[in-house]
């Protein structure tokens, strides 16, 4: 009795100990600390970054109520500090506990400028326009980036792929927004192929949302030009990088191999050169679905699409932190998600992961 | 298609007239010149020759796998498919799927990679036998079980596993079985056991003598390998720049060769049996296939050359029944058995002795241990992290050499050779146990008793596309230890020093090599770079890792006489680490051997001790495997059988003796508990054995 | 004579390389000399508003009726200076923490690619928006430095990599037997096999800036007020250069250049792939 009254308080504070190493030691319970950590860090960095910017909510409401609507100076601050009923006077470091105390219990606060509506619900209206159209057309371009790099690393050296690969080399090099600038320019407002005003918003108004096939029909006229742009800028690189990766795969052993046994033509292209080459673009794609989601602001901003680039916008203009904390937070988890996603589908496809 | 009957007597294939080129940059590689050859039904030819002497273009074509650069110039290609004869090289598309693999099998080198990595074995057996119209999965599971067993692969393990679960050894076995799923009357075998381990070699070579035997096809073997030529073929062909030089019995070429090139091969290859002999190198390199010399391709390297070979070129020609030879002067060549390739080569190269760098005190200074050991391993041990695992790479491994002399360290890949060969060098700290240099514990000293040895000790590797940095000139790959050792005063100097190391390693001119970059040298050309480089500081040690494994045979033999070259003169003591046997027992005939197995020693004692009287099962199981140079002896040799084809990997070492798992002494209870040490059993050999300590009554 | 000879040959060997250094330095001639021959047209002349090209107006007018090509090279000096500082500051920044964090493993290395992994995560338009923010105005060294800051992880993710294996390389460990010392090492032996990387990596550095760059003062988070391609397209945009035809000129102007720029910066690495590979220089 002696010995076991004596050996407990020992190995009670080496079963703690025990579990924290065992938890230390797999590898998917680390990964996801790992990324909330992350999380944690990039939502103070921004908290803090947010707030030192120059002017603040109230100032840029000011400045805004005498510009557009000839508000006095003193009528608009009046008007501006009734609206921003803010704790702005709070000392920086008891609101960042205020906003991460609200975080914690899935509260991304209110916006500062359309008062009373909740982040959360701004980041549900805009958010999903921007997935649809840069996830539609990151597909396009993907699928498409896949069959031309096929064909260049095949026909390697012909007219076709010197033209092909001189055309990703120039589209990829071009910044996506000047491209969607000549877009709009050339064939909206001077060819008139597209009726551009009418194509602006996510949706025409009046149009009501639901899966009809009109307003399916709507959203893809009004997501035309974006992803356009988008897909025109991203295709490049995507064929680029499937050609060379075909090109390797193609001087594979395994691929002689599988000439040297006579296999149809078609069998060799898709299983033995097309699913090996396209591995690691695969996981390029996966984590390129996290950048989705940031890298749309400037397009939106042409197009006058409603996404969550122009959500961003519109609050950093504002300084509406709330809603910029928001966006950001979502961008992040988007990033770290599509991390995840790249690994577990990279796993999921080679075997050679999968079974280690 | 051609088809015509057969009336040119029974053979699987003829070749006739064939040429092929290879557009480069620089011009037409004549990669294939005129070879005309017939295989019979049920016979192995072997095609031998160094690298670059067209026969894998030849072996390609023969499939019409050439790559797109390639261009078959002329010829014909003939193969029998019952009573009718096809010409491969008119064969459309669908055609020549169905030729493939049906007709004749292919077996690449580095099967490595053969096996496409995201499907499994089973997959890869299924989509060839469904290429070629066979799509009863029952009989196919049946056909393939079959194989598998012939080639000693479990067939359910195999089937279901991915490539990558697979060892080399096993995915070599694989590929032999796929190679026959379809009974294909021809059968192609390129390099079939480069880069496999020894005792994985012999399991490979055992299972296609095996398959030979029961099934019938024939066999065309393409090997730099002239021994594997010797175990495997009825007859042989010699290629040298792209043509057939000599064609005959694997007897008679082996005993008497015709032609200088195939005396100069057969002769520069070290043999395991009887004393050591002098080996002939075959002076200068393959030539230029864009710009081939005049007349006969082979007259510069040779000394039998006449003004008649250097204007015409010798045609293929039947000297005797079965014999044919492309030779002026093959009467003398086989009059006197190609002697005087041995005469030309052994030019006596000039030593220069290097002044030695200034701060070189420790070796002035009298060894502490009044021995004259110059290095020593004591107990050393070295792991590795992999992952989250700690590996045991080296246990217990204890060396010492003595000045001037050789040890050569032989083992498998994964045996921690080549971690033992970085740890002597100084390059990587031992875990535990200490490295003395002349009685200093180095890594328990002062700074500058560390970096005296440090440069007293210096390595050669083995990769000689690795070594030398590419941005980096000859010039300044000398000069730069040169000047920072103060070996040199000035750039002058240095220049100079550096010209006299060239010479020394018979890079003459040294004007031509000083200024190139290591890209536009030849593998032998940048080996020899690598020596001087270690010149430069005056080493007193030299690890030698592999230092000759990559290079052609005749390149091989040259090297090693030069490193011996460098003991003779300079007194330099090697670790010369390798994986052949009869390299070993070569170059270190007056030195000893020590054998390792999954980190440790295994055996050591005098050279020709450890090479005609083994004690260890294991050293008896690797000289056993070693094919030889010599078609009787390598078929009359007797081999030692293990118990298991696996090697067990450093991830989990097997419990007391590493080898027990394989070993034909296995004794339960005894060699699966204790690990074995090494004990003296007299004529200064060690063993780690328990089986051979408690025969001799050591306890 | 032969050495300038064949270097002359190597560079027109490679035509789109060629093509990319021509245009490079025309484009720096033209923002570094080409303001000390034209200048800059501020005059608003209202009977001149948005004409097409002519002898006089090379590219046309504006909304004010300046010269448009007047303010094309102008507005290129901005744009090059801090593209090029802060793709030699992220380089800069990227080799040094790549090289250190292999160098010197153990926690250094832990903290900086941990650090490296959150300025990864974090979204970097969005942020630099809001850092764009801080800049007082014209301070084109600031912004240089915040793009660079934003810039490094992936490069030094990569030179920590390349790193890690020459340092294993055969060559290298030749090195250490001979005692050449960790400068010669570094300096001599490693860095060489890197450089055509780093400066390729600095090129597409400089693409990236000026991406960034633009598109902030596109979207007026910067407060740039002077001449620069930028600015010129913010102004365009704002007064609605995109719908006449001959207000065109005005808003395609600065895009083509921008456009051109890039595009001779991609080109321009093609040529320098060649010239920092010794297996290619010397078989010409």
């Amino acid at each position: 009795m002696t010995t076991t009254s004596l050996t407990r308080p020992k190995q009670r504070t080496l079963v703690p100990m025990y579990w924290i190493m065992r938890l230390a030691r797999n590898y998917l319970l680390r990964r996801i600390l790992i990324a909330f950590a992350k999380i944690v860090i990039v939502v103070t960095i921004t908290f803090f970054i947010v707030r030192l910017m120059p002017s603040n909510p109230v100032e840029t409401y000011i400045a805004e109520l005498m510009d557009q609507y000839g508000y006095s100076y003193e009528e608009a601050r009046d008007e501006a500090s009734a609206l921003f009923n803010l704790d702005l006077e709070q000392p920086l470091w008891e609101q960042y506990i205020q906003y991460m105390k609200n975080l914690a219990q899935g509260d991304l606060g209110t916006s500062y400028r359309s008062r009373g509506t909740k982040v959360s619900d701004l980041i549900a209206k805009f958010l999903p326009w921007t997935l649809f159209s840069v996830g539609t057309a990151l597909l396009i371009s993907f699928t498409l980036g896949i069959l031309l790099g096929m064909i260049m690393a095949y026909k390697r050296g012909s007219i076709l792929d010197h033209g092909l690969t001189s055309i990703a080399s120039i589209v990829s090099a071009i910044p996506n927004y000047l491209i969607a600038m000549m877009i709009l320019v050339f064939l909206g407002v001077q060819w008139k192929l597209f009726p551009i005003t009418k194509m602006r918003g996510a949706y025409s108004p009046g149009m009501k949302p639901g899966f009809t096939l009109a307003f399916i029909k709507d959203i893809f006229f009004h997501a035309t030009l974006p992803i356009i742009t988008y897909v025109l800028t991203t295709v490049g690189s995507w064929m680029l990088a499937m050609k060379s990766s075909t090109i390797s795969t193609l001087g594979e052993d395994y691929v002689t191999v599988a000439e040297a046994r006579g296999l149809p033509e078609r069998r060799i292209i898709t299983s033995y050169v097309g699913r090996n080459a396209s591995l690691p673009l695969i996981t390029q794609l996966a984590i390129s679905i996290g950048f989705v989601v940031g890298g749309s602001t400037l397009i939106e901003f042409i197009f006058v699409y409603q996404g969550i680039g122009q959500l961003l916008l519109n609050s950093i203009n504002a300084r509406d932190y709330p809603v910029m904390q928001g966006v950001f937070l979502i961008i992040t988890i988007a990033v770290i998600l599509a991390n995840f996603l790249a690994d577990f589908v990279y796993g999921w496809l080679d075997p050679r992961i999968r079974t280690q | 298609m051609m088809r015509t009957s057969d009336t040119n007597g029974l053979f699987t294939l003829k070749v006739d007239n064939l040429w092929v080129t290879y557009q480069a940059e620089r011009g037409k590689v004549q990669a294939v010149r005129d070879v005309s050859f017939a295989l019979s039904p049920g016979e192995t030819l072997a095609f031998i020759g160094e690298s670059g002497c067209g026969k894998t273009t030849l072996g390609l074509s023969l499939i019409r796998l050439l790559p797109a650069t390639a261009r078959v110039q002329e010829g014909h290609i003939l193969f029998r498919r019952g009573t009718e004869i096809v010409d491969i090289l008119s064969l459309d598309d669908r055609e020549l799927r169905a030729y493939r693999w049906r007709d004749c099998a292919m077996i690449f080198q580095g099967a490595q990679n053969a096996f496409n990595p995201v499907l499994r074995i089973w997959d890869q057996v299924l989509d060839t036998a469904r290429a070629h119209g066979v799509s009863d999965r029952r009989f196919i599971r049946q056909r393939i079980t079959e194989l598998f067993e012939l080639v000693q692969l479990e067939p359910d393990r195999v089937l279901r596993a991915y490539p990558h679960q697979l060892s080399g050894g096993m995915r070599q076995r694989v590929l032999i079985a796929l190679g026959l799923l379809l009974h294909p009357p021809l059968v192609i075998l390129d390099e079939p056991t480069t880069a496999l381990d020894i005792l994985t070699q012999r399991s490979v070579i055992d299972v296609l003598r095996d398959l030979k035997k029961r099934l019938d096809f024939s066999l065309i073997l393409i090997s730099h390998d002239l021994s594997l030529a010797a175990e495997l073929a009825d007859r042989v062909a010699t290629m040298y720049a792209g043509a057939l030089v000599e064609l005959g019995s694997v007897w008679d070429i082996y005993k008497r060769p015709y032609h200088p090139y195939t005396a100069g091969l057969i002769r520069a290859v070290p043999t395991i049996r009887g004393e050591r002999k002098e080996l002939i190198s075959i002076p200068g390199s393959p030539p230029d296939l864009i710009a081939l010399p005049s007349g006969c391709a082979f007259h510069p390297r040779c000394p039998y050359a006449s003004e008649r070979c250097r204007k015409e070129q010798p045609p293929l020609q039947v000297v005797e029944a079965g014999r044919q030879v492309a030779c002026w002067h093959w009467e003398e060549v086989a009059e006197d058995n190609g002697i005087r390739m041995k005469m030309d080569s052994a030019q006596p190269g000039t030593t220069f002795a290097i002044p030695a760098p200034r701060e070189h005190s420790l070796s002035a200074q009298a060894p502490i241990n009044g021995q004259d050991v110059i290095l020593e391993l004591k107990r050393v041990e070295r792991t590795f992290k992999v992952g989250r695992r700690m590996v045991r790479v080296l246990d217990d491994v204890s060396l010492q050499v003595h000045e001037g002399e050789v040890l050569c360290l032989v083992g498998e890949s994964g045996c921690g050779k080549t971690t033992t060969g970085k740890i002597a060098a100084g390059l990587l700290p031992p875990t535990s146990g200490e490295i003395r240099f002349r009685g200093h514990n180095v890594w328990n000293s002062d700074k500058e008793t560390f970096r005296t040895y440090r440069r007293a000790v210096q390595i050669i590797h083995q990769d000689p596309y690795a070594s030398l940095n590419p941005t980096q000139r000859v010039s300044t790959i000398l000069t730069a230890p040169l000047l920072r050792h103060g070996v040199a005063r000035n750039r002058r100097e240095a220049k100079d020093l550096a010209m006299e190391l060239l010479r020394t390693v018979d890079l003459t001119p040294p004007e031509d090599f000083y200024n190139k970059y290591p890209h536009q040298l030849s593998g032998g050309q940048r080996q020899r770079v690598s020596v001087a480089r270690a010149l430069t500081v005056h080493p007193e040690f030299l690890v030698a890792d592999e230092a000759v494994s990559m290079l052609d045979v005749s390149i091989r033999v040259s090297l090693l006489q030069l490193l011996e070259r460098l003991r003779r003169d300079l007194g330099v003591a090697y670790l010369f680490i390798t994986h052949d046997l009869a390299v070993a027992k070569y170059f270190a005939w007056e030195g000893r051997i020590a054998v390792m197995y999954l980190g440790r020693v295994v055996e050591s004692g005098p050279t020709p001790q450890i090479i005609h009287n083994p004690q260890h099962p294991y050293t008896q199981a690797l000289l056993s495997a070693l094919p030889e140079a010599d078609p009787e002896a390598t078929r009359s040799k007797e081999r030692i059988q293990l118990r298991s084809l696996d090697v067990p990997s450093l991830l989990n070492v097997p419990t007391g003796c590493a080898f027990h798992p394989r070993c034909p002494l296995y004794e339960a209870g005894v060699c699966d508990k204790e690990v074995p040490h090494l004990v003296d059993v007299g004529d200064g050999v060690q063993v780690a054995c328990h089986v051979v300590a408690r025969e001799r009554g050591i306890a | 004579m032969t050495t300038l000879r064949s270097t002359w040959r190597m560079l027109t060997m490679n035509k789109v390389g060629f093509l990319g250094l021509l245009g490079v330095l025309f484009f720096v001639l033209m923002s570094f000399v080409g303001p000390y021959i034209v200048p800059l047209d501020t005059q608003t002349k209202v009977d001149k508003i948005y004409q097409p090209p002519s002898r006089e107006f090379w590219l046309g007018t504006d909304s004010e009726g300046r010269d448009i090509f007047s303010q094309i090279v102008h507005g290129g000096k901005e744009v090059l200076m801090v593209a090029f500082l802060a793709g030699i500051m992220s380089t800069g920044i990227a080799v040094t923490l790549g090289a250190l964090s292999a160098l010197a493993g153990g926690w250094i290395d832990a903290a900086i690619m941990g650090l490296a992994d959150i300025v990864l995560t974090i979204p970097h338009f969005p942020l630099l928006a809001v850092l764009a923010g801080l800049i007082k105005l014209e301070n084109y060294v600031l912004l240089a430095f915040i793009l660079a800051v934003l810039a490094w992880p992936s490069l030094a993710r990569a030179i920590r990599a390349q790193v890690l294996s020459l340092r294993e390389r055969d060559f290298v460990e030749a090195a250490r037997a001979l005692d050449l010392g960790t400068r010669h090492i570094i300096l001599r032996e490693i860095l060489p096999n890197m450089i055509s990387y780093i400066v390729i990596n600095l090129i597409f550095a400089m693409t990236s800036a000026i991406y960034a760059q633009v598109g902030l003062v596109f979207l007026g988070l910067v407060p740039f007020s002077g001449k620069n391609w930028g600015v010129m397209l913010s102004l365009a945009w704002t007064r609605g250069a995109i719908f006449y035809k001959n207000s065109l000129w005005y808003i395609m102007s600065p895009v083509a250049a921008i456009a051109l720029f890039q595009l001779s910066l991609v080109s321009l690495t093609r040529l320098l792939e060649e010239i920092f590979n010794p297996r290619l220089r010397t078989t010409v």
